[in-house]
């Protein structure tokens, strides 16, 4: 077999079965609840400043369907904005493989923007395209495509030299090369980079919404924090928090069916 | 004209401490012929490989693939199975036999999959189609990537210490293996061993090389007088070998 010692991990294979994955960390959550709902309870702060969760679940519920409305266009931005990005950061990966070059001139430009200030572009270019759908595109882009970019890149150059040797006796092209042999070996860097990039993407797009929208989860808090209601502020982000595990969760499961020989 | 000619060809890799790896090396493989280099570790048997299979180019001599020089053509004429399998570990087992047809002949997947299911029950690989190499046993492993070299059909086989990572059992059933098929329309074969008793057992002759920089020390036919050599003769051909390896240690 070739050499495949380097490689990430998948990570739910190494936790253990489902109920593994998902009691212990619903205990800690359990718990978390319940001493913040005594803190509250006991403290006699207001309920204002600190709404207690059975509050919070309870606003949840009552404005459900509002926050399904907000909840659906955010999620359409995320889901949107991580294509346009996958297909960015993986072109971009391949361009870096493919010519040294372009590596040599781009690679510390790409490092450069990751450390340009979102929150400051943010509204520029709100000014620039408006309220619609570009700018969170945009914003998740920038948020997410470089883990994406790294993590594949780092798979197609590590490939076993006596792998492409074995290709070259074969007689095998440069494309027949990069599709038979890097790219397979690449998809595990690839999701590792995902999983990471999922995780940035909803807080992205709901950034973005911050910073100017007419609709979904970002502008929802905003208006809610603006109106005294940290009851549906608390909820909106718990709501943000679940749909981004489930992001995570849906990455790992398509993971799974990709990468079957792990 | 011999299949395989390499004439007075050495190697030496540059950098700022120039390393000769070889020297003056004269070979040459007949059609059919199942030929053994031996050599201790690290003698630049592997580097003569590369050579011969033209992924790298020699610093002197003549090398000839059925009178083929230009190392694009020669890469072409010969079918290469590594020390290492290399099997590719999304692949299952027929994918991963059928690669090298796929790759060389441009077949189809499913061409592809029929002619290697064609071949596995003489490789002793049916019933494991399905099967990724982390499910399969070193010596089966072993036996796709022969497969996959085999079905290339190239005139030339390079055998690059096919058996060193197996244990010794294993390594004897393959070999035994191996001579069975070689008799019934072998390929010819240069197989690159430290394993003296492997390179008897299997080659028509036998190189010995010495320690860096490789040079020929020895050239043994196991029959020259046609038949196969019994217990007491490959015995002794085992000790001239011995001491071929041995003297040109003491004097390199």
């Amino acid at each position: 077999m070739i050499d495949a010692e380097a490689d990430p991990r998948s990570f739910a294979g190494r936790v253990g079965g489902w109920t593994a994955v998902v009691v212990p960390p619903l205990l800690i959550l359990i718990a978390v609840f319940a001493a913040w709902e005594i803190y509250v309870e006991l403290s006699g702060i207001n309920r204002v400043t600190l709404p207690p969760p059975s509050r919070v679940a309870e606003a949840a519920w009552r404005n459900r369907e509002l926050l399904w409305t907000h909840s659906q266009v955010t999620i359409q931005e995320t889901v949107v904005g991580l294509v346009v990005s996958i297909v960015f950061a993986v072109s971009l990966a391949l361009l870096l493989d493919a010519f040294a070059p372009v590596r040599r001139a781009l690679y510390p430009l790409l490092v450069g923007s990751q450390t340009l200030p979102v929150v400051v572009i943010a509204p520029l270019l709100v000014l620039w395209f408006g309220f619609g759908l570009t700018p969170k595109i945009v914003v998740i882009t920038l948020y997410t495509f470089f883990p994406i970019t790294v993590a594949f890149a780092t798979g197609l150059a590590a490939t076993d030299p006596e792998a492409h040797l074995l290709m070259r006796t074969l007689g095998a092209t440069r494309r027949q090369t990069l599709t038979m042999l890097q790219i397979p070996q690449s998809l595990p860097y690839l999701f590792t980079g995902l999983r990471i990039a999922v995780t940035y993407a909803m807080v992205a797009a709901v950034f973005a919404e911050w910073s100017g929208a007419r609709q979904g989860l970002g502008i929802y808090v905003l208006l809610m924090k603006n109106s005294f209601r940290t009851d549906m502020v608390l909820a909106a982000i718990l709501l943000i928090a679940v749909l981004s595990l489930a992001l995570f969760v849906l990455v790992g499961v398509v993971e799974k069916m990709v990468v079957r020989w792990r | 004209m011999p299949l395989l000619e390499v004439d007075g060809v050495s190697k030496t890799f540059g950098g700022k401490r120039p390393l000769e790896t070889l020297r003056d090396i004269t070979v040459q493989v007949d059609d059919g012929e199942f030929v053994s280099i031996i050599g201790p570790s690290g003698c630049g048997k592997s580097t003569l490989f590369n050579l011969i299979a033209g992924v790298e180019p020699q610093s002197t001599g003549r090398i000839a693939v059925q009178g083929e020089t230009d190392p694009d053509a020669r890469r072409l004429s010969v079918g290469y199975m590594f020390q290492k399998d290399l099997l590719f570990p999304w692949r299952t087992l027929i994918d991963n036999a059928a690669l090298g047809l796929q790759v060389s002949g441009g077949m189809a997947r499913d061409a592809a999959r029929a002619r290697v299911a064609e071949m596995l029950p003489r490789f002793g690989l049916e019933g494991f189609e399905s099967h990724r190499p982390a499910e399969l046993s070193g010596g089966m492993r072993q036996r796709v990537a022969l497969l996959r070299t085999l079905l290339l059909e190239r005139p030339l086989l390079l055998l690059d210490e096919p058996f060193a990572s197996l244990d010794a059992l294993t390594r004897r059933e393959l070999q035994r293996w191996l001579r069975e098929t070689w008799r019934t329309g072998g390929q010819a074969a240069l197989l690159v061993t430290h394993d003296i008793r492997e390179a008897v057992y299997l080659s028509d002759r036998v190189y010995v090389m010495s320690p860096l920089p490789g040079q020929i020390a020895e050239e043994v036919a196991m029959r020259p007088d046609g038949a196969e050599p019994d217990a007491m003769q490959a015995a002794a051909i085992e000790d001239r070998i011995l001491r071929a390896l041995h003297l040109e240690g003491a004097t390199a």
